[in-house]
């Protein structure tokens, strides 16, 4: 008797189980670049990808690699159906389909080439032969668009590359470059943190920054749709603000900002650089 | 009862039992405090390293977790298991993943009991991981106190066996050292038994190591019982009859042996400070004195104690030093040493002892210093009587012989036993002995006296001797002494007899040579000369006189040359020497010569001119008359040369018209003969002969002329005597056959060649043998030729022996004048010109050698002439005519 009500209880224990992985609603992948370290980007976007998802009604979570590179392979790979990056932009890549659905509500970005405040180096040509840090061959404003500039300009350096934008910054303050490209951003929030002053001896045109962008192939349009609305609404929700404002205070940023509502036109200068560039993949 | 028992027990068992109940009971009490001090600061060591792990765990998780990098995760795990008090880690996702990493649990080693009572439960302590809101799992760490808890269980033991050890070392420590530090109070006792019975065996010794106390029980014990030991061995040690150092010896040695002292010493200062160690006894050991001894610094003052602890390069000791007054200006110290010790206790008793042993050793020495210096002075009088040259001779009152050193034996003769008892009148013949057997003092004024007058020792032979003496009289406690110290004036009275005698003879030579001394001291203007020189300046004697006044002296042609030749002396300290004429006060003039030198004093500075003047008017009238002498003889000889230069002038004049007269006359005979005219023929021949006669004459009065105008040089070389010889005898063959003679060589084998003039040889030989054959008629000639040896030179004598004439002893004096012959008759007989011996004999002398006749009348003659073999080289020959000529022009 016992053991026929033991085995009942295993079956009924069964099918609840198959019942719940049924009805259980598809899990999205959101890959942020890594622009700074793993458990400083959770801190930061986890509350926006819970926000999201429940304003969405889809279940996003975040996935990143141990570096910006890793992370971009594994949204090449589709392991991520969403992403915040700007490595996309490239002609093959955009042959993969992203579209971009929101970006942040910021000044854009720039790639900056800098030295510390007391360094002896003035121009770019005296960076011929010397070592500088980069954050990964993918960075596009912190390697592409600096190299690219330095390539131009007929100067050879000694690239270092770090992992991420911030590992960059520490290769040039520890000395051990002379020089390193970043993004203003970041470069600007890591100088008020750990009180770093530093000197640019050139800096790109302005780009937008990274894009939340979204694969249709993998994702299905509604919920791409429903995806964008609660990243663009979420300025204006109380809620949202509050989830934006402890956000930034995560990084340190003063002003907290929302997203907008953009389009693959907003990154077409993205576009051009990679058809222009002297630097090859 | 308890308390009958509790007596009994030794102190040895008392402090056993007591120091190991007390360790038993407080080491054990003291161990868990110690454990019990260490839990609590584990405990607190593990919460605060137990949460820094954790979060240092978490953040590493976390931030593989946001990732999803497990492996990673597993990595920091494993990195940190092994951490006490950590054993394990498990992190576990939302979704049932399950990282665990396990290090080996640790074994318990301890007891339970052990483990409850320090109550360290293991536990598992959980965190979650949460990120922005996401949970990424729990991560859980194990946390076991088992490893500490074997630690404090392993200190337990270790500390229980150290406990254990010491208590056992400590009952043996304790056990000798009470043994040892109790011995002496056992010796004590046993000493003290042994008083009761009266057998005193000595103190009791307590070494540095005994405990204060112990050592001031047994001090006080000694003090008591060893007093009257110490005055027994002291007194026995005064009261022995040996020497003063042997008893201060015996005395150092006591008290080292009764105080255990390693070093006694007497030392004593004297007014200069000098440090003097008289005795010294070591106990045990001796160091080196030089470095211990040094307590300069240490004054010791009279009748006070001092007491020092010195550290030394070498050694530490202590140091005590008592006065042990000698005299009123030598203060003598006893010295102890103890080495390697900190202090020198001695008790009241014992110092009272060494106060007394001080003061005996300081009378002792005073005595023994007074022998010792009295010992001294008989020693070094001893020795100056041994050694003195003089003789001298100690008497006593009764003017009898006391001492007589050996220097008076060798004078007198008188061995010292013979003469001591002796009355001192035998050894002067001319004293009395009544005069010195009186009083003593009247008796030695009374030897005095008469010594004075009769200055001569008689020596044990009889022979007297001439002796200097001086006499002392020394008056003594006892006795009155006198001390006569005489010295042989035998040598010295001979030399002062020669050194007179010398002087009267210089005086007699300087009278005759007509010298006097003179010596000039420029610092005091003074002049000192002998009476000779007052003889010669026509001076007075006794009158005195001043350097000016000889100056003034001196002719006036002289006077200047003289007054600078004697000042230049007086500045440059040379010597002055020359001639002068002087104008005496009877306007007589004298010629004088002076020389002087510079005379130095002890300290070799120039102090004086000394020197001698000679009158020597004499000599320079002598001298004056040999100058016109020469004068007239240098006048003479140049006459002489005049005459030999016009001769030989006229000789050569006369000989070249002559040749033309010979010539033509041959010719003209030639002619004659040739047309038949005997009587023209005959006249030629006349005219020849005359002319050959004139040509030899001139030819003669040529070389004279040569000759005596030293013109005539030789001109050597090295030739063939035989055929000179030969050529010779061929060449006179028919001159000596013109008057029947027989004409020989005789040759000596030995006779080979020469060194000469050849030609002058020749020329000398010709004319000897044309002499021969010329006065010689049907008679022989021979010509004897030897070598010979004389002082060391090889001669040749070449003999011209003929059979003729002869000659007298007043034609051989006028042989070798020139122009002159044997006979006026001779040259109207034989001819010849008078000028061949003379021209041979001048020949002769050139080449070195002489020539010598011996004739008879009637008999023959025999002349010989010696030449060397070689003629001297470059000697220069002085003709007659006192001019040289260079003799080898070769």
């Amino acid at each position: 008797m016992r053991s026929l009500y033991q085995r009942l209880c295993w079956v009924v224990c069964l099918l609840l189980q198959a019942t719940v992985v049924q009805a259980q609603a598809p899990v999205f992948y959101f890959s942020v670049l890594n622009q700074r370290s793993a458990t400083l980007i959770a801190q930061h976007w986890n509350p926006i990808l819970a926000y999201v998802s429940k304003k969405a009604d889809v279940d996003l979570k975040l996935k990143i690699g141990k570096t910006a590179p890793e992370t971009t392979a594994l949204t090449i790979r589709g392991e991520a159906q969403f992403a915040y990056t700007n490595h996309l932009f490239s002609p093959e890549r955009i042959k993969l389909g992203w579209r971009v659905i929101a970006r942040p509500d910021t000044d854009g970005i720039r790639g900056q080439l800098v030295v510390g405040k007391a360094a002896s180096i003035q121009e770019l040509a005296e960076l011929e032969g010397r070592y500088v840090a980069f954050p990964s061959k993918e960075s596009f404003v912190g390697y592409k668009v600096v190299m690219n500039e330095l390539l131009r300009k007929g100067v050879h350096v000694m690239p270092l590359f770090a992992g991420n934008q911030e590992g960059a910054i520490g290769l040039l303050k520890s000395g051990k470059a002379i020089a390193a490209g970043v993004n203003e951003d970041v470069m600007l929030a890591f100088s008020n943190r750990e009180s770093f002053q530093y000197r640019v001896l050139w800096a790109s045109e302005s780009f937008n920054d990274l894009a939340v962008m979204a694969n249709p192939n993998l994702v299905p349009a509604s919920i791409i749709r429903a995806v964008q609305k609660a990243f663009v609404e979420m300025r204006n929700d109380a809620e949202g603000k509050k989830i934006l404002a402890h956000a930034a205070a995560t990084l340190k940023i003063e002003q907290s900002y929302g997203f907008l509502m953009a389009e693959d036109q907003a990154y077409e200068n993205y576009r051009r650089f990679y058809r222009d560039s002297l630097l090859k993949e | 009862m308890f308390g009958v028992k509790f007596n009994k027990i030794s102190l040895l068992t008392r402090l056993l039992v007591a120091t190991g109940f007390i360790l038993l009971v407080m080491y054990p009490l003291a161990t868990s405090l110690f454990i019990a001090s260490e839990v609590r600061l584990y405990r607190s060591l593990v919460a605060g390293q137990t949460d820094a792990t954790l979060e240092s765990i978490t953040h590493a998780v976390t931030e593989q977790a946001v990732i999803g990098d497990y492996t990673a995760i597993e990595q920091q795990l494993k990195a940190r298991v092994a951490h006490v008090p950590f054993f394990a880690f498990s992190f576990t996702d939302p979704d049932g993943g399950k990282v665990r990493v396990q290090a080996a649990p640790p074994t318990l080693t301890s007891p339970t009991w052990f483990r409850r009572a320090l109550s360290l439960p293991d536990g598992v302590i959980e965190k979650q991981v949460i990120l922005g809101g996401v949970q990424y799992g729990t991560l859980r760490a194990s946390v076991s106190h088992i490893q500490f808890i074997n630690q404090a269980w392993t200190d337990v033991l270790s500390q229980l066996t150290i406990i254990g050890l010491a208590i056992f070392v400590l009952f043996g420590v304790m056990a000798a050292t009470l043994r040892h530090g109790l011995l002496p109070l056992q010796i004590v006792t046993g000493m003290a038994h042994r008083l009761k019975k009266g057998d005193y065996q000595g103190a009791v010794f307590s070494s540095n190591n005994t405990a204060p106390e112990i050592r001031e029980t047994i001090e006080t014990f000694n003090a008591a019982v060893c007093r009257e030991a110490w005055l027994a061995d002291f007194a026995e040690i005064i009261s022995q009859r040996n020497k003063a150092h042997h008893r201060i010896d015996d005395v150092l040695r006591l008290v080292c042996r009764r105080l255990q002292i390693d070093v006694a010493c007497i030392s004593f200062r004297e007014a200069d400070g000098l440090l003097q160690v008289p005795a010294v006894y070591t106990a045990s050991r001796r160091p080196r004195m030089e470095d211990w001894l040094n307590l300069s610094d240490t004054v010791i003052e009279r009748s006070r104690m001092v007491r020092a602890v010195r550290q030394t390069d070498r050694d530490s000791f202590v140091y005590v030093g008592l006065p042990a007054p000698i005299g009123a200006t030598l203060t003598g110290v006893l010295n102890l040493f103890r080495f390697d010790a900190e202090q020198l206790d001695i008790s009241r008793t014992q110092m009272e002892l060494l106060e007394l042993c001080a003061h005996w050793i300081g009378v002792t020495l005073a005595e023994e210093i007074q022998e010792q210096m009295m010992s001294e002075q008989k020693e070094r009088a001893e020795a100056v009587l041994n050694n003195a040259r003089e003789a001298i001779i100690l008497i006593n009152e009764d003017a009898r012989v006391v001492s007589f050193n050996p220097a008076a034996e060798e004078m007198f003769g008188y061995r010292s036993e013979a003469i001591q008892g002796g009355e001192i009148c035998q050894l002067f013949p001319k004293l009395t002995t009544d005069a010195t057997c009186c009083h003593l003092d009247r008796g030695i004024h009374k030897i005095v006296e008469e010594m004075q007058q009769h200055i001569y020792g008689l020596r044990a032979d009889g022979s007297e001797f001439p002796i200097e003496i001086s006499f002392t009289a020394v008056r003594g406690m006892r006795e009155h002494m006198g001390v006569a110290v005489i010295r042989d004036i035998t040598e010295r009275l001979a030399a002062e007899q020669v050194v007179r005698r010398s002087e009267s003879r210089l005086r007699r030579a300087q009278r005759v040579a007509q010298i006097g001394e003179w010596e000039y001291s420029p610092m005091y203007g003074e002049l000192i000369w002998s009476k000779e020189l007052s003889e010669i300046f026509g001076l007075s004697a006794h009158t005195p006189v001043a350097y000016n006044q000889v100056i003034t002296m001196i002719h006036p042609d002289d006077r200047e040359r003289m007054a600078l030749a004697f000042a230049a002396a007086v500045e440059n300290g040379g010597i002055v020497e020359g001639e002068f004429r002087i104008l005496r006060p009877d306007q007589t003039l004298r010629h004088v010569s002076v020389f002087g030198e510079p005379s130095f004093d002890d300290q070799g500075r120039r102090s004086s001119l000394f020197g001698v003047m000679q009158d020597i008017t004499e000599r320079k009238r002598v001298e004056a008359k040999a100058q016109t002498a020469l004068v007239d003889q240098l006048a003479a000889e140049a006459r002489n040369r005049s005459k030999s230069q016009f001769l030989a002038n006229v000789s050569h004049e006369l000989r070249t018209p002559l040749n033309a007269i010979l010539g033509y006359s041959e010719i003209i005979e030639d002619e004659a003969q040739i047309a038949n005219q005997p009587e023209i023929v005959e006249d030629s021949k006349r005219i020849q002969q005359a002319g050959i006669h004139l040509l030899a004459l001139i030819n003669g009065m040529l070389d004279l002329s040569k000759i005596e105008a030293g013109r005539m040089d030789l001109y050597c070389d090295r030739f063939d005597v035989n055929a000179l010889l030969n050529e010779v005898a061929a060449t006179v063959a028919p001159l000596a056959a013109k008057n029947a003679n027989h004409f020989s060589v005789i040759r000596d084998a030995k006779v080979t060649e020469m060194y000469t003039d050849s030609v002058k040889l020749r020329q000398i030989l010709f004319n000897l043998i044309g002499n021969a054959c010329k006065f010689t008629e049907q008679g022989r000639i021979t010509l004897t030729v030897q070598q010979m040896k004389q002082d060391g030179q090889a001669w040749i004598a070449l003999v011209v022996k003929d059979t003729g004439i002869g000659m007298n002893g007043a034609q051989l004096q006028r042989l070798f004048e020139p122009f002159i012959q044997a006979d006026a008759s001779t040259t109207q007989k034989y001819g010849g010109t008078g000028l061949g011996l003379v021209i041979s004999q001048h020949f002769c002398r050139l080449m070195g050698g002489a020539i010598s006749v011996e004739s008879h009348v009637g008999t023959g003659s025999v002349f010989t002439v010696k030449l060397p073999v070689e003629v001297p080289a470059l000697k220069p020959v002085v003709s007659e005519h006192g001019q040289y000529s260079s003799q080898n022009n070769y």
